[in-house]
């Protein structure tokens, strides 16, 4: 797809769920699963009269962002006011940060570093925006094109939000797709965002093809959706474009259920926000001590921990970033660890076994943990280890473990996985194997290579439990034997 | 200084604000609105270019807030001015 | 007829110490209270929502019973009339628009929480033009407040119902709030005295938003003792409010000294004195300057020529906030409301708004939104912020060498009705002296300068920051020599 010319850039919306308050006023900032309407105060409902006041906690958590994001901080925080008239925003307006006269964003020119087809990508970050979350709008129908009217809950109205803006530096989707896993994981490793609480990451997506306009995709939720709905417009907007169409500088909408982006209802005039400095909101002086006292305390940063990762347990690079590309799979190696040591065949299995597993099955990491708990893991690695069972075998297990939920000793004796290593049973297995396929037999005697057949054949009989590297070994003395060769 | 028509401009800020002007107060906004604009124009004459804006007056360090829970209203309390409930939502108009 | 008992020709002041000593008073006083309202309200009209006499006196029995207990409360058993742009919990505020008719508002106000802690009861909310938008109070979407001066007069505004209910004793004091002059000016034109205060020194948590860089609430009384007691009572800290200072305890009651407390250096600006002015009123405020000197303070002329940018400086600034702190009225949440069903968000807003919201708030919202839109913003907005910063650092500047800057408070006396209307630039005019201490956030109060014709003329006095203390005193002072408090205006004097 490189050859399309493609720019995206990158809105990324996160709330800051390490917050026990709203933005502006003291609500609860937990608001999932209340009932509607029930988590509201005179401030974010808007009340004639009613005052924001901000929440400290929520500039020192901005702060961390954008030095973890190596952006330039802005030595005043100031508030900007975002005009448009919408029924979730209760003053039709939106407390939030803009780069203009009077206003100035908490941070700008940062970057991410990604990883990309082995090499490594740096990805400027414009600007970082404090800014509040309107409420929720629900639709009767379930479709915003067919209800009659809609239904507004304002318990998230408040909200604290960080927006993470990105420049057109990503060229593809699964970049795209990096951007975001690194800035999660980042966001995880500074302990201010839950990523996996629902809305919690929201992304808009900008794309543009050489010879196209830019297309703003709203609404996407995940990073897996930025890939696919990315994946969509690339193959949307290069169809019309090789059909002579033209591409319309538009809003569209990723609907996450049919996995396509619909264009929104065009407006009559071209949006004009007027922002300026929020009066309710005078600035707030971020003074050098306050950064540098921040910084002092800022975690250990995936970077950092992968580079620990490669050097304290000889990871390979691979290894140690898909760990550290999501925080609980980092803790979890970790813990593993610090269990029963191992930590390069731990690390194996966490990314190519658990990680992938839990990708296909397509449940949370941070439940996954929970079952096959390190504990578990750790006895499925002695096991290997001391030869009860074997690596193939081990493969299997884990699937079966996080399917449903059992402990390992169990799955290993109810079904019977203990690793044959006996010579005599085996050398049976291999003579049954060796009178059924003469064939195979006789290209083996010609070409060591074909040995491999006959093992996977004693590998089918035995459902895998059989020693590979003894069956191998047994399988190459009897045809030896049978050749004659000494 | 307006860089379009009066008729033309009061119709685009009246889209933007949401106030539609009706027939028999247009007369009366357009004329006042003529003034008042070349009111605001007097000050064109100055030359500010190497002023600095000042957009509040404070001069102390503002109002900042712990991270602590406070009371939120109660739903009645929420709901009290509200016209159209529906299963404790507020109902709004279509957004489509 | 009913003889008024003698209580309601007294200070708040003076009051509250009659009701410490006897509390069994406080119910005879509100009683003669609700007998002036029946009198004078239809003349003048003062109130949009007067809380019935019965929950009125249920909350006198309650004050007077925590004063049986000891209780200290500084306002114990006064009625406060509060301008109905500051929300009051369970008591409808309006702001006398259509589009808040019906707003009963789930909580209250800091400074109501502070009266009613000191034992203050609201006695009702008073009329005002329409979101404060107005100088006159011909701007309410319900009805029109009199001069009680000269009943065909304004009584100026925009918290005109305010000083209306205080000047004809429908009151003992009152609040109201203060964007441009809107304290001030029918403060001038009531015969009353109101401050604006430092911006920040009062909590604007649950004054219903104008200007919010500009405006204030503030207290009006008939004289200025009663205004330093409420002012005591209001000003200070507030956790709700982020522009709030950071200054506690204020007590000014300390400053109603007959003498000057410090060698004041009074200065008049010579653009406020020169074109403009009614002659009436100039020779009221050369009468006032005469009682300064004759105290052996120091007169003397300063120029200030950025101040003739200030008034459309000052009403680009309030348009654009007003613009956007009145986008919230929709009529989803609160107030006049449209059936939804089936309509698009901005068919229905258009039709709330059209229909809730009056001419000139209109015609505010429409400039302010022009002057922050896209290719007007640095050309207007920016502009007046920069012009603002000019006048600020003259003034900062001004305040180095004198204490207080002394002006009109008004170009003119009280205007006829209708007058001020025929001509929008007209109305600004009536705030050409007021909004000067808006924009650069310093305190300014309005005194009775003098009564000509039978209708009174305004004094106004700007000082530093935080010299609210300084300004009572002075005020004081001219209240001492001039004899001009508690004063009674003709078109109500037969009734109280």
């Amino acid at each position: 797809m490189s050859n399309l010319d493609i720019k995206i850039g990158l809105e990324v919306h996160t709330q800051i769920t390490s917050l026990k308050t709203k933005l502006f006023c003291s609500c609860p900032s937990d608001y999932r699963g209340k009932p509607p309407n029930t988590n509201v105060c005179p401030v974010c409902l808007g009340l004639p009269g009613a005052l924001p006041v901000v929440n400290i906690e929520a500039i020192r958590a901005a702060l961390m962002v954008a030095l973890a994001l190596k952006c330039e901080i802005s030595d005043v925080l100031v508030f900007t006011r975002k005009h448009y008239f919408y029924p979730d925003l209760p003053k039709n307006y939106q407390i939030s940060q803009y780069d203009g006269p009077g206003s100035i964003p908490i941070a700008k020119n940062g970057y991410i570093v990604i990883g990309v087809d082995g090499g490594l990508k740096k990805v400027r970050i414009r600007r970082i925006n404090i800014e509040e979350d309107p409420g929720k709008i629900v639709y009767p129908t379930g479709s915003l094109l067919t209800s009659k009217y809609t239904l507004i809950d304002y318990n998230r109205s408040g909200i604290a939000l960080l927006e993470i803006v990105s420049e057109p530096d990503l060229r593809s989707p699964k970049e795209a797709r990096a951007f975001i896993d690194k800035l999660r994981s980042i966001l995880e490793h500074l302990g201010l965002v839950n990523t996996e609480l629902e809305g919690a990451l929201r992304v808009d997506a900008n794309i543009s093809l050489a010879g196209g306009s830019r297309v703003e995709i709203k609404n996407i939720s995940s990073a897996k959706d930025v890939e696919r709905a990315l994946t969509y417009e690339i193959i949307r907007q290069s169809k019309a474009l090789e059909t002579g169409e033209k591409v319309r500088r538009e809003t569209r909408h990723w609907d996450a259920i049919r996995k396509v982006t619909v264009p929104l209802r065009v407006k009559e005039f071209e949006e004009d926000y007027r922002y300026f400095p929020d009066p309710d909101l005078p600035p707030v002086k971020i003074s050098l001590k306050l950064i540098e006292e921040i910084y002092q305390k800022l975690p250990e940063l995936p970077d950092q921990r992968i580079e620990r990762f490669i050097k304290t347990y000889g990871l390979s690079d691979y290894l140690a970033t898909v760990l550290v590309s999501e925080k609980v799979l980092a803790d979890y190696f970790e813990e593993c660890v610090k269990y029963c040591g191992n930590p390069e065949i731990i690390g194996n299995i966490v990314v190519n076994d658990f990680k992938r597993w839990v990708d296909e099955m397509d449940i949370e990491v941070s439940k996954a943990v929970k079952i096959l708990t390190p504990n578990q893991l750790c006895q499925l690695v002695y096991m290997l280890n001391n030869n009860i069972i074997n690596i193939k075998i081990l493969k299997e297990i884990i699937p079966k473990v996080l399917k449903y939920n059992k402990d390992v000793n169990t799955i290993v004796y109810e079904e019977n996985y203990i690793d044959i290593s006996n010579e005599e049973v085996l050398m049976r297995i291999i003579d049954e194997v060796i009178k059924e396929n003469p064939k195979a037999v006789k290209d083996a005697l010609i070409n060591p290579k074909a040995v491999n057949y006959l093992v996977g054949q004693v590998m089918k009989k035995t459902r895998g439990r059989a020693n590979p590297e003894l069956t191998n070994k047994l399988i190459i003395k009897k045809l030896k034997e049978l050749s004659g060769t000494p | 200084m307006l860089k379009e028509d009066l008729k033309v401009w009061l119709e685009r800020i009246s889209k933007l604000s949401l106030i539609r002007i009706s027939s028999e107060e247009e007369e009366i906004i357009l004329n006042d609105m003529k003034k008042i604009i070349e009111f605001f124009n007097t000050i064109n004459s100055l030359d500010l270019s190497n002023v600095e804006p000042l957009f509040m007056v404070l001069k102390d360090e503002p109002v900042v807030r712990d991270d602590e829970v406070g009371e939120s209203l109660s739903v009645d309390e929420v709901l009290k001015n509200v016209k159209e409930v529906e299963g404790g939502f507020i109902k709004g108009p279509k957004t489509a | 007829m009913i003889i008024l008992s003698k209580l309601i020709r007294k200070g708040a002041t003076e009051l509250v110490e009659l009701f410490k000593s006897d509390p069994r008073l406080i119910e005879e006083y509100i009683v003669s209270v609700y007998e002036v309202i029946d009198r004078v309200e239809d003349l003048v009209r003062s109130y949009i929502t007067l809380r019935p006499l019965n929950e009125v006196l249920a909350d006198g029995a309650k004050v007077r019973e925590t004063l049986t207990n000891g209780f200290k409360g500084r306002l114990a058993g006064l009625l406060v009339a509060v301008k109905d742009v500051i929300v009051t919990k369970n008591l409808r505020t309006t702001c006398a628009s259509k589009i808040l008719y019906d707003f009963i508002p789930p909580y209250n106000a800091t400074v109501i929480e502070r009266i009613i802690g000191e034992g203050g009861i609201v006695v009702g909310k008073t009329n005002m033009d329409e979101f404060a938008m107005g100088s006159t109070t011909e701007n309410s979407a319900f009805f029109k407040t009199r001069n009680p001066w000269d009943l065909d007069r304004v009584p100026g505004g925009s918290s005109g119902g305010s000083a209306v209910a205080v000047a004809a004793y429908e009151a003992s004091i009152a609040l109201g709030s203060d964007t441009g002059g809107s304290i001030r000016v029918p403060a001038a034109y009531t015969g009353i005295v109101g401050i604006k205060p430092t911006y920040g020194l009062v909590s604007r948590y649950g004054l219903i938003s104008y200007g919010t860089s500009l405006e204030q609430i503030g207290p009006m009384a008939r004289n200025v003792s009663d205004l330093a007691l409420l002012l005591s009572v209001i000003a200070g800290y507030d956790p709700h409010d982020s522009t709030s200072l950071k200054v506690r305890d204020l007590n000014y009651m300390e400053f109603l000294k007959p003498t000057p407390m410090k060698k004041y250096r009074i200065a008049i600006i010579r653009e406020c004195v020169s074109e403009g002015v009614d002659n009436t009123v100039l020779t009221a405020f050369n009468r006032s300057l005469r009682r300064f000197e004759e105290e052996g303070l120091e007169v003397l002329e300063v120029s200030i020529p950025i101040i003739k940018y200030a008034l459309p400086a000052y009403y680009i600034i309030a348009m654009a906030e007003a613009s956007s702190n009145l986008a919230r009225y929709d009529g989803i949440r609160y107030g006049y409301h449209v059936s939804v069903e089936g309509r698009t968000w901005d068919e229905v807003y258009t039709e709330v708004r059209s229909e809730g919201f009056g001419l000139e708030v209109k015609k505010r919202i429409l400039l302010g939104t022009f002057v922050l839109s896209a290719g007007y913003y640095d050309q207007y907005y920016l502009k007046a912020s920069k012009i603002r910063k000019l006048l600020y650092d003259e003034f900062m500047k001004l305040f180095k060498e004198v204490d207080v800057v002394v002006t009109p408070t008004t170009p003119t006396t009280p205007p006829r009705f209708g007058e001020a209307l025929t001509d929008p630039l007209k109305l600004y005019l009536l705030d050409t002296y007021t909004v000067v201490a808006n924009l650069t956030g310093l305190p300014a109060i309005s005194i009775p300068s003098d009564i000509v014709n039978d209708v009174p003329v305004g004094l106004q006095l700007i000082g530093p920051r935080l010299s609210e203390g300084y300004l009572i005193n002075l005020a004081y002072i001219h209240e001492l020599k001039s004899g001009l408090k508690d004063l009674v205006p003709t078109a109500v004097s037969g009734y109280v």
